[in-house]
């Protein structure tokens, strides 16, 4: 009995999956219509423009609603935004659609992907297509990130900077009444909060970006300024090393998380008191309270940035290029770019925005947001090189070895100034 | 008092196994602020079953299903049909080359398939096929490992049957459709189900081929709550349990199959 009741239910499932075969046919050939990455000239006057995004959720909603409107505004120009998750997934697919000759017209690309595209000559700069007084109008910092060879290849969009974000009911508990502002500030600060909470005072990640951030505080630099060499074995780079090394294992203050976790995610859940973490993570934070803070300094301050910029393909045609340009426009407008920020986390990207009424408006209900735009004139970026990639994963490895005891702070230093030649060298 | 032991190991190993599911169910109906509670709870204090309503609403799941079982269903009829053909071919019928080719068609097993991403991107590229349901499932319609299972279940059938269908007057195609499907139901509902729940699964190709949410299915869904900056966890695990239901569902149907074609396969 119990057999047959088996059979017939496999039997059911199996001609249901064979009905659905027959009945799915419709939206089969409904697909053929649909244009692909760069076919888009259709119908009298109408541009199509794909958009290659990684903006998830509530950011993604966010990117839609200012795309329709854009589209309002210009009926004749459509916007075909394709979400691809993570930067990595991104990143995988834009592989593809480049080997098949079928790149998007517009695309999110982190600055070592953007190098690479443009040294393979895939991308058309947009300096002469947007509007001088936009390309004027950029933070510097932006600017400098998005320019190749003096000309401002790509926009700036989802862009974030570094702060020191911490939970203000630790630092009442400590006696602390202000943040830290030095380095010396912030290991006392630390120490405190660990006697006084019993949690580690400070977090940051172990890797290669948090030592690369403290290397430029101490006054040093990763390369030379030709960028073909390590220049960084120097007593600025075994500062930025001890410093790490002193705060995790002599003075017991501070917690290094490995690669794949998020700060955010234990600064929520409380597992320390500040963290050392991009502005975008603060839509993340809902359990603890939090204020953020700039980033204490040494020598210097220096300030990482992270986040993407959207370049143009060249494959696109004539149309396709100029209705990008107004769409990128449109996006980093005064008024957008004040919007996007006040949604999502991530920075104006332009001057005249910093200064807008709105903005301030924006500021002084949620003075957390007001912070990483301060800090913006001691801002950086990593060196846009993608052969540094491999050398970045060694150094990393070496830090991880070296704040677990394994290794002393020159053989580190050492050992990763060799990974960083290497990379460079191709090996 | 043996047998004490082992149901005590194989009840441990399955709490092991099972352990991940139950924390998929708990985090799904846990409120923002327990998500990642310092003390982890199995139950949570308020219950949030809110969280499966928002998932759903946060991308055309609704479509994203249907995707899933077009697809994934199409790929299996056609795998095993594509699948008993040849496996027939290479259990009962003598032609040239036959050790040679099968062989060869093993060896593409061990190609991983991250290497054939591009090529077959391109492929589907040059057909117009981006974007659609063909390049979806095409590249998909027939798998080795089908012709593999099913090749080692036939040559384990005795040959008085296919010589009795020979007698009379069956051709190859009814022999093995009229006759030997319906005696090799293990194996073939084995297939289906590797087949089924790989197809479900898939998550890279689909994501590179389509390109709007029409062909979405449902794993690149659920990168809808993640980011470089944080996840969302409950709301991903909801969608992540919504979207392993109609497995559970498929599994129940045929485990006694699926495990009596695993065990039956080896044997000659």
């Amino acid at each position: 009995m119990k057999k047959r009741w088996l059979a017939t239910g496999a039997a059911v499932v199996l001609s249901t999956t064979l009905v659905a075969g027959c009945g799915g046919q419709a939206p089969g050939n409904a697909a053929n219509t649909s244009g692909n990455a760069t076919a888009g000239t259709a119908p009298a006057g109408q541009v199509t423009i794909t958009f290659y995004e990684a903006m998830p959720g509530a950011l993604g909603d966010e990117l839609k609603k200012l795309t329709d409107q854009f589209q309002q505004q210009n009926p004749n120009i459509k916007v075909e935004l394709v979400y691809n998750g993570s930067y990595t997934t991104q990143k995988q697919k834009l592989t593809a659609a480049i080997a098949a000759h079928k790149p998007p017209t517009l695309a999110q690309v982190q600055e070592t992907w953007e190098t690479e595209y443009y040294n393979n000559g895939l991308l058309q700069p947009v300096q002469d297509l947007l509007p001088k007084e936009t390309v004027d109008d950029l933070i510097q910092i932006w600017k400098d990130d998005n320019s190749y060879d003096g000309k401002l290849v790509s926009v700036p969009f989802n862009k974030s900077a570094y702060v020191l974000f911490y939970n203000p009911d630790d630092f009442a508990k400590a006696g602390i009444t202000k943040p830290p502002a030095t380095w010396d500030e912030l290991e006392q600060d630390a120490i405190q909060i660990t006697k006084a909470t019993g949690i580690p005072g400070l977090a940051f990640q172990g890797n290669y970006y948090t030592f690369e951030m403290l290397l430029r505080q101490a006054g040093g630099k990763v390369l030379t300024d030709d960028q073909k060499q390590a220049a960084f074995g120097d007593d600025a780079g075994k500062k930025a090393l001890s410093f790490m090394r002193k705060l995790v294992i002599d003075d017991k203050a501070a917690t290094a998380i490995g690669g794949n976790a998020y700060l955010s995610d234990g600064f929520n859940t409380h597992k320390y008191a500040m963290d050392l973490d991009s502005t975008a993570s603060m839509s993340f934070i809902k359990n603890v309270k939090f204020k953020v803070a700039p980033l204490p300094g040494d020598v210097q301050k220096a300030v990482p940035t992270a986040g993407t910029n959207i370049v143009l393909f060249k494959d696109a045609t004539p149309e396709q290029q100029q209705a990008a340009a107004k769409y990128l426009d449109f996006l980093i407008s005064k008024d957008n770019t004040i919007e996007w920020a006040k949604a999502t986390g991530y920075l104006p990207v332009r001057k005249s925005a910093l200064d807008d009424p709105a903005w301030k408006a924006v500021v002084s209900q949620n003075p957390n947001l007001g912070v990483a735009p301060g800090e913006l004139e001691n801002a950086y970026f990593s060196p846009r090189l993608a052969e540094l990639y491999s050398g970045q994963n060694d150094v990393t490895t070496q830090i991880g070895n070296m704040l677990a005891g394994k290794q002393s702070v020159d053989d580190t230093l050492k050992k990763s100034v060799d990974a960083i030649t290497q990379a460079l060298a191709g090996k | 008092m043996k047998k004490v032991w082992v149901y005590l190991v194989l009840i441990l190993l399955s709490l092991f196994v099972l352990g991940p599911f139950l924390w998929m169910l708990s985090t799904s109906v846990k409120p923002d602020a327990e998500v990642l509670s310092a003390i982890p709870h199995l139950f949570p204090e308020h219950w949030a079953f809110d969280n499966y309503a928002k998932a759903w609403a946060s991308a055309p799941f609704a479509r994203y299903f249907w995707n899933s079982f077009f697809v994934s269903a199409l790929e299996t009829v056609f795998d095993l049909t594509f699948g008993a053909m040849a496996a027939y071919a290479f259990a009962r019928m003598e032609f040239f080359g036959k050790n040679v080719l099968f062989v060869a068609l093993l060896a593409t097993m061990m190609v991983p398939g991250e290497v054939l991403l591009i090529p077959n991107y391109i492929t589907i590229s040059t057909l117009n096929w981006l974007n659609t349901y063909p390049g979806l499932i095409v590249p998909w319609l027939v798998s080795v490992f089908t012709i593999f299972l099913m090749r080692q279940f036939f040559l384990g059938l005795p040959r008085e049957v296919f010589e009795a269908a020979e007698l009379d007057g069956c051709g190859p195609l009814r022999t093995l459709f009229g006759i030997i499907m319906p005696i090799s139901k293990p194996i073939w509902i084995t297939s289906a189900l590797i087949k089924f729940v790989g197809a479900w699964n898939a998550f890279l190709w689909v994501l590179i081929i389509a390109n709007s949410s029409d062909y979405y299915t449902l794993p690149v869904g659920l990168i809808n709550f993640s980011s470089d900056v944080g996840t969302v966890y409950n709301q991903l695990m909801a969608a992540a349990t919504f979207s392993v239901l109609p497995l559970i569902v498929l599994f129940l149907f045929g485990q006694r199959y699926f495990i009596e074609g695993i065990a039956r396969s080896g044997i000659k």
